[in-house]
């Protein structure tokens, strides 16, 4: 059922036995859970079924650190939150990403890979993705082949893509026939109410954009509101705990991570007629799911260069992707298809390789005469958990006089030479099978970036670590099961929760965890 | 075109080919039988220079020219260049395998064939 909380009186108030704040993947995933459970959900929402402009300025905040875009730009604040746009590009975390890497410190899960397989295949049908499994061989058959790669140092791997599923829209009708739900549309959490000594939610305080005030009373809370608005509304509530609701020990918006991307990492330039590049460069459609053949580091060699995870695929080049050099030159002189893309150093690195290349002479030859193919590679990687890497409170201050929010993300000090690495390790696969040679492009410094212009990274919309999950409440805001520590019934759904990151996107994994969580929920409503 | 082995091992031994400054001592080296050699593996000899001249400003430590011609010769007792060039080939290969890149200008190139462009720059300095 849905209620429109303009609709309601001014001071009401609702019980629930479970109040979700915020229904994008997580809220409605979790609320769907819930569906004929007999217990009575209230699923709160700031905005309504379309974008409106009043509401999604509620999101505004400042970038205080790494480029980051615009905090109104980078979510959304109706029914559905960010699915109302995301891409659907999914994969699980692997393994290793669950693993404590003594590399990368703060990193680790509370729980593995296995403890979360279950939960993947149910998300899996919440996100509309084909069957739960990412091995290649599952799918390579109706796929371009991929390289042998048998060097150990990278795999074949894919990305699946949800339809991108709509959470919003797909799940809409299933909500309003829902008896037990309701969802609360304009209504925004502006405050959690808790005792003086606050260890259990009493309420959450909630307004309208007219100034309609109303109060929800449930027996169990999830804040399911997205990465920065999780850490935000916790800050926030700092009636009785100046530092903020689950704050004792100063960790409540750190560690925010993102996916940074970097759209053109590199040019790899094939001999033409190699074998089919397709696998990393285009969606192929394999038996109606829509996959991306990628390359990604074995455990072996993040292990060994003691790197965080990453991924790569190809992208064909175009002329924008060369440098300012190459491409005036091509003003300058009629040149072949490769002159264009390539500089001066390049077209001569491609005659040695031609030269010397034995195996793959005649492509080069055949590549030189008539077409050469040059791609770009696209590199994106997880962050490692950085206390200084934060979401904060700047001064100022949204409708309801809260103060907004500030993301200062902070990239690692190896983040170029990650990148630089990265790309060596595909080059070198690309040189010991005899097919390519590749060129990682400069760091971007003040003094290049005009010449490189493309060689930005962005961020991914992934807004991750703010309420880090760990057993000990001085390392993590919630505990294994996503509760806020030292708080009874105050739970978090989302990728806040993630205690370090992966490099895959991360709905399939706030879905898992999300239903993860609604199984939990259950038990404990129904041991009360 | 064949060359005989020992008539290459001979150009290489002599003179101070393998002093203590890797760089130097080609030049002093009989230029003519390396220049031929060479010279028919990397045709585009401009590009060969540009690619020796970026490797050389590296300052390779480890650019041991002898060790490269040994290496690559191994097991040959005439110099055949389709031979040489498949072992040129298989050097590249295994280097990539085994992490034995330079970069140059952000290029990823096997040290094989970085140095062997090298050899031709310094031998045509
Ligand atoms: C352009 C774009 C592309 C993306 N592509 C991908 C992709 O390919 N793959 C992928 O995995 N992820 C992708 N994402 C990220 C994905 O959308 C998010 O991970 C996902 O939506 C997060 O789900 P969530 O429920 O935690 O938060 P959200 O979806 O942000 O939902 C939060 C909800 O809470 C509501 N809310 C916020 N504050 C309050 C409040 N105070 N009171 C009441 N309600 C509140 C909001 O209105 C919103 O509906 C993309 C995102 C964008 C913007």
């Amino acid at each position: 059922m849905y209620v429109d909380a303009r609709s309601l009186s001014d001071g009401e108030r609702l019980e629930a036995d479970l109040c979700i704040v915020g229904a994008g993947a997580a809220g409605i995933t979790l609320a769907r859970e819930f569906i004929g459970s007999g217990l009575r959900v209230c699923l709160m929402e700031s905005g309504t079924f379309e974008m409106e402009d009043e509401v999604q300025a509620l999101c505004q905040g400042a970038v205080l650190g790494a480029e980051f875009f615009p905090l109104d730009q980078c979510r959304l604040r109706f029914f559905g939150g960010s699915t109302n746009h995301w891409t659907g590009f999914c994969r699980t975390l692997e393994p290793l990403d669950f693993a404590e890497r003594p590399y990368i410190p703060h990193s680790g899960w509370p729980f593995g890979a296995e403890h979360m397989r279950p939960f993947y295949e149910r998300a899996h049908k919440v996100c509309e993705l084909g069957p739960p499994t990412y091995a290649v061989e599952d799918w390579v058959d109706g796929m371009p082949a991929p390289f042998a790669l048998e060097s150990g140092r990278l795999n074949n791997a894919i990305y699946q893509y949800s339809p991108p599923t709509r959470f919003g829209q797909a799940y809409r009708d299933e909500l309003e026939k829902a008896a037990n739900v309701t969802v609360l549309l304009h209504a925004n959490a502006v405050n959690i109410e808790t005792p003086a000594e606050p260890d259990r939610v009493t309420g959450i305080a909630a307004a309208t954009l007219e100034g309609k005030r109303l109060r929800i009373v449930a027996r169990d809370y999830v804040l399911a509101t997205g990465g920065i608005e999780n850490a935000r509304i916790l800050l926030n509530a700092n009636r009785v705990q100046a530092a903020g609701l689950g704050n004792a020990h100063g960790l409540v918006g750190r560690y925010f991570g993102d996916h940074p991307i970097v759209w053109r990492s590199g040019l790899a330039v094939f001999g033409e007629g190699y074998p089919n590049l397709e696998y990393y460069c285009r969606d192929t459609r394999v038996r109606g799911h829509l996959v991306r053949g990628v390359f990604l580091p074995t455990e072996e060699t993040l292990n060994r260069e003691c790197m965080p995870n990453w991924a790569m695929t190809l992208m064909e080049a175009r002329l924008t992707d060369a440098s300012e050099g190459a491409r005036s030159l091509k003003t300058l002189v009629a040149q072949a298809e490769a002159g264009e893309l390539l500089d001066g150093f390049g077209t001569h690195v491609l005659n040695i390789v031609r030269d010397l290349d034995q195996l793959a002479e005649s492509a080069w030859h055949r590549a030189f005469d008539t077409q050469i193919r040059i791609y770009t590679t696209r590199y994106w990687c997880e962050t490692p958990p950085d206390p200084e890497s934060r979401v904060l409170l700047v001064e100022e201050q949204d409708r309801f006089g809260l103060r907004r929010a500030g993301v200062d993300w902070r990239l690692p000090g190896d983040f170029y030479a990650n990148i630089v690495k990265s790309n060596r390790i595909l080059a070198e696969e690309f040189g010991r099978l005899g097919i390519a040679r590749l060129q990682v492009f400069p760091d971007r410094t003040p003094e290049n970036k005009d010449d490189w212009p493309h060689i930005q990274f962005e961020s991914s919309y992934h807004h991750m670590g703010t309420t880090r999950m760990h057993a000990d409440p001085r390392r993590g805001v919630v505990d294994a099961d996503a509760r806020v520590h030292g708080i009874s019934n105050l739970h978090v759904a989302g990728s806040s929760v993630f205690p370090t990151y992966g490099h895959a996107n991360p709905t399939l994994t706030i879905t898992a965890l999300a239903i993860r969580l609604a199984d939990h929920l259950k038990t404990k409503q129904r041991d009360l | 075109m064949e060359l005989d082995r020992r008539d290459l091992l001979m150009a290489l031994a002599g003179g101070t080919l393998f002093a203590a400054t890797p760089l130097a001592p080609l030049s002093a080296a009989p230029r003519r039988d390396w220049a031929i050699v060479l010279s028919d593996l990397l045709p585009s000899n401009e590009s060969a220079r540009a690619v020796g001249r970026a490797y050389l400003d590296t300052e390779p430590a480890d650019f041991d020219p002898q060790r490269l011609v040994e290496d690559l010769f191994e097991g040959q007792d005439r110099a055949e260049m389709q031979r040489l060039r498949g072992a040129v080939a298989s050097a590249v290969r295994a280097d990539f395998e085994a992490g034995r890149t330079v970069s140059l200008h952000g290029w990823f190139l096997s040290r094989t064939e970085s140095q062997l462009c090298a050899m031709v720059t310094l031998l045509e300095a």
